[in-house]
């Protein structure tokens, strides 16, 4: 039987088999691990910190719920947010915003308010992947968090959003396509691993 | 593009730092702990429920005072000749006295307050 004082050293998968058979506090560590990751994303996805939050939880309390479907194929932290980034698409599609994937022609580029030079300033102040996907348009934003953030298919996405898989694959192409040029460094490569890059993301 | 999307791949895959990350890992562990009470609570009372049921269905068919009548009627164990145990076998196996139901009723009596002290120890 593992002492909960070695449980900070465990492996996942580990810890996870020790939750199935109902060590809770087993599995309050891997929230301890991985719950900054599942709240940033589902922030990321678009949610207010509050709203964030509760369907974070949420996603912990069904994790637990399901631990024994999770195999260890992949990282618990990629399950975890494939749980959680499903929750947030029910939330959004109760409140109801579904019209907004509808199929948009595509805009124009927001006017920039403060011309190149700002745009070069903010450029050396070195925008994170936060400010930038508040850039994007809310379906945007949506369809590249679930893709890329949650880890799920463009297939799964739209079968989550209930929408046709071209209208996601359109999303996330324009979604990429305005992030590519956002986060673009003078020197082109704006730190190989995104590192150096600010957070300022506050509870 | 592909380096564009490894580069949003690891861009995704690094977590924020949240100041309140501890507050809301205990948050869950709250929840997590309350949910289990919860559940145990609620097969403990539907089982303590169907225990008491049940037990009221065996004294109001009056199987302790049919059992009784058979152990004035039936030999006592010590009286058995074993070499004939063949014929005398659902003798033997029968309750010889009315303790045998009180035996039981006190197993399921130390079940509950085992479970009874379980819930406490969860609460």
């Amino acid at each position: 039987m593992a002492l909960k004082s070695t449980l900070p050293v465990m492996h996942d998968v580990e810890l996870a088999t020790l939750a199935a058979g109902g060590r809770r506090d087993a599995f309050g560590e891997l929230v301890r691990r991985h719950g900054s990751a599942v709240r940033g994303l589902l922030r990321r996805m678009g949610a207010e910190a509050a709203t964030a939050d509760d369907l974070a939880q949420d996603a912990f309390l069904a994790a637990f719920e399901q631990i024994t479907d999770f195999r260890g194929d992949g990282t618990f932290q990629a399950w975890v947010k494939r749980i959680a980034a499903r929750l947030y698409v029910r939330h959004w599609r109760k409140a109801a915003h579904v019209d907004l994937l509808a199929e948009t022609p595509e805009p124009e580029d927001a006017p920039r308010h403060d011309g190149e030079e700002g745009h070069a300033h903010r450029v050396a102040l070195r925008i994170d992947l936060d400010e930038a996907l508040r850039s994007l348009a809310e379906p945007e934003r949506l369809c590249v968090s679930l893709c890329y953030g949650g880890g799920l298919s463009h297939a799964e996405a739209a079968e989550a959003l209930n929408t046709p898989l071209g209208t996601v694959k359109s999303h996330v192409k324009r979604g990429l396509d305005k992030l590519r040029r956002r986060l673009a460094s003078p020197e082109g490569d704006g730190g190989p691993n995104g590192q150096g890059w600010e957070r300022r993301v506050h509870g | 593009m592909a380096e564009f999307e490894s580069r949003l791949d690891r861009m995704f895959a690094e977590p924020p730092a949240f100041e309140d990350a501890g507050v809301f890992a205990g948050q869950v562990q709250s929840k997590l702990n309350r949910n289990w009470t919860t559940r145990r609570l609620v097969i403990g009372a539907l089982g303590g429920i169907g225990g008491l049921i049940g037990v009221g269905q065996i004294v109001s068919s009056g199987v302790i005072g049919h059992v009784q009548s058979l152990a004035k009627g039936a030999p006592s164990l010590a009286s058995i000749d074993l070499s004939h145990w063949h014929g005398h076998l659902n003798v033997g196996l029968s309750p010889a006295t009315s303790g045998a139901v009180w035996l039981g009723l006190a197993a399921v009596g130390i079940a509950l307050a085992l479970a009874l002290s379980r819930l406490i120890e969860d609460l």
